[in-house]
């Protein structure tokens, strides 16, 4: 229903009245052989104002809204032609002999002026609509104003009535059809206009004189709401505290307590968070600190040990030792490693590095212990002219040391690792395959979780190497996958950027 | 694990393997591809026993070698040229061994 209003384009609303004036003009000329050339013409010119009216109240606004006084000037227009057209050209079709009187042509071709008053009427009453949409006291003025307007009118109606006493059934009527529209035209319509206008006039002139005192009336009580208003913005401009009573026990002081309550609350729990935060720093920074000093404490005995091993002549036992305390060492860089990754201290170094050295050299020195221990074999298969992977030299050896002892601890005696390295014109492609029994679909996704191990296994490994090699991998940029075939063997791929 | 387990483990169990086509029954040091006997000799056997014991897992040639191989005679050459060998007396299943990456060998995991 409410779109019906105000919603037309230009020509729809202009067609629309035009309609409504052909209906409106049908009663006329089936009358039109009883009644009087004057009333005829008068009850036509009359067609144009009522047309005015429908299409008033049809046009939509002006879309873009940037010139609305030519929007609405050049629709007004439009609309002009239109109903005086059809006015004047109904007045000479049935003109009789009889020319029309200047006045009754005027009212045919008014309209458009018609149309532009309307139009105005309708621009101001939204912005008046706005105006109390902003303002609680303008809100406030419109319904004291609105009071007067629903007493005024029909007092003023009423009294207008009873002073002019129009006579709109005259003596003697016959009540023919020609005689009603005779009347309708040339004594309902002049009358109920002239007693509507002095009403209207009078109405106007009360809202008028009534403006300033509303306003006043109105603004003394919205004055307690601006101050809470004033208050709140305050309140969230920082100010503290709020203020907590006026001398009123209304909803207003109500709402006032409650605000002063939740900006205390709020004061409250802001406070906490901040003690939280504060006490949640200091505990990572003793964190960090911790680790640093659990690095140094564990690491510099096992170098020590490490170099005194070295200075000792060679013997098997020696030999033992000294493989024990590299492994130890490896597995507290690993530790570490891990605990930095997860505390974001982890400091890489992104360059451009050479897989293929770092897969060489470690299995050159791994190669001997996986034949001697294990009896597996290790071979690699590496595409030659590979470009060089952006990562950290030294993470990139812990990575892929990692992948080989996975490898390693996975394959039965008799087995081979396979590494080999590929591109595919994006990434470097780093594949660690090994004869092992693989393993079983439903726990592959759980290979990267710390302490994952193998079910049934007898491998010895802390089940942290997998979880450092997805997040180290990851760090740089990476990717990492498994696949596995049970029974076959299984295949850990990292994906790593180019450099450059 | 040491080379004596091993070697033990291979000649081992008197049970009969079978693997698709093959049957083999170490007690009487036999092997039958669909019921037809077929002629092997010490080191051939050994072999294709130790590869019955473990479908699908892989051996790499130097392993094969020194378990074979006992008297370590063998090579990697020699372990290639064996398993030809087999492969051309197992005829038309001669895919049942296959080579993994050049560097061992294997019974097919899917029969």
């Amino acid at each position: 229903m409410k779109r019906r209003w105000l919603s037309a384009a230009p020509w729809r609303a202009v067609t629309d009245s035009a309609v409504v004036i052909g209906l409106l003009a049908i009663p006329l000329f089936i009358a039109k052989a009883g009644v009087s050339t004057p009333v005829l013409h008068s009850g036509l010119a009359l067609l144009a104002p009522v047309g005015a009216l429908v299409f008033a109240i049809r046009l939509r606004p002006d879309p873009d809204e940037t010139n609305v006084t030519a929007y609405e000037l050049a629709c007004a227009s439009a609309f002009n032609l239109v109903s005086g057209a059809l006015a004047l050209s109904a007045m000479t079709i049935i003109k009789r002999g009889t020319a029309a009187e200047l006045p009754t042509i005027a009212l045919a071709l008014s309209g458009g002026a018609a149309a532009l008053i309307i139009r105005g009427a309708i621009h101001s009453a939204r912005r008046w609509q706005d105006q109390c949409r902003r303002s609680y006291s303008w809100r406030l003025t419109q319904a004291k104003l609105s009071v007067v307007a629903l007493l005024a009118l029909p007092i003023t109606f009423g009294g207008a009535l009873w002073l002019i006493k129009p006579a709109f059934v005259p003596a003697g009527f016959d009540w023919s059809f020609a005689s009603i529209i005779t009347m309708v035209v040339a004594n309902v319509i002049p009358g109920l206009a002239k007693t509507a206008g002095i009403s209207a006039g009078a109405t106007l002139l009360a809202l008028v004189l009534a403006l300033p005192l509303a306003r006043i009336s109105a603004r003394r009580n919205t004055r307690r709401i601006e101050t809470l208003v004033r208050d709140t913005i305050a309140l969230n401009d920082g100010e503290r505290p709020f203020p907590e009573t006026d001398d009123e026990e209304d909803e207003l002081a109500q709402l006032r307590g409650d605000i002063h309550k939740l900006a205390a609350e709020l004061d409250r729990v802001t406070t906490d968070l901040r003690i939280e935060q504060v006490t949640n720093k200091r505990l990572f920074d003793s964190q960090h600190a911790l680790l640093d000093g659990l690095a140094n404490e564990i690491k510099e005995p096992i170098a020590a040990i490490s170099r005194g091993l070295d200075e000792l002549n060679n013997d098997r036992h020696l030999d033992n030792l000294r493989e024990e305390t590299r492994r130890l060492q490896v597995l507290v860089e690993d530790i570490f490693t891990l605990a930095r990754v997860e505390v974001d201290q982890l400091a890489l170094r992104p360059e451009p590095v050479d897989v293929l050295d770092i897969i060489n050299g470690l299995v050159e020195s791994i190669r001997p212990q996986a034949w001697e221990r294990a009896r597996v074999e290790m071979i690699t298969d590496i595409e030659s002219g590979l470009p060089l992977a952006l990562a950290d030299q030294d993470r990139m050896t812990q990575v892929m040391r990692n992948l080989l002892q996975t490898a390693l601890r996975r394959t039965e005696p008799g087995g081979i690792v396979v590494v080999s390295a590929k591109t595919n014109g994006q990434a470097l492609i780093i594949e660690v395959r090994d004869t092992g029994k693989g393993i079983e679909p439903e726990e592959l996704p759980y290979v990267w979780d710390r302490y994952y191990r193998p079910k049934e296994s007898h491998a010895e490994g802390t089940g942290l190497g997998l979880t450092l090699v997805k997040e180290l991998v990851e760090a740089m940029h990476g990717e990492v996958q498994a696949k596995s075939t049970p029974g076959e063997g299984s295949c850990f791929t990292i994906r790593l950027p180019h450099a450059g | 694990m040491d080379r004596a387990e091993h070697t033990k483990k291979a000649n081992g169990s008197g049970q009969k393997l079978q693997w698709g086509p093959i049957t083999l029954r170490p007690d009487r040091r036999q092997v039958r591809v669909d019921g037809v006997l077929l002629d092997l000799s010490r080191v051939e056997f050994r072999l294709l026993h130790l590869l019955l014991q473990h479908p699908g897992r892989t051996f790499n040639c130097a392993y094969l070698e020194e378990i074979v191989w006992e008297d370590q005679t063998g090579s990697e050459q020699t372990v290639y040229k064996t398993i030809e060998r087999i492969k051309m007396k197992l005829g038309k299943h001669s895919e049942i061994i296959e080579s993994v990456w050049g560097a061992g060998y294997r019974l097919r995991g899917d029969q």
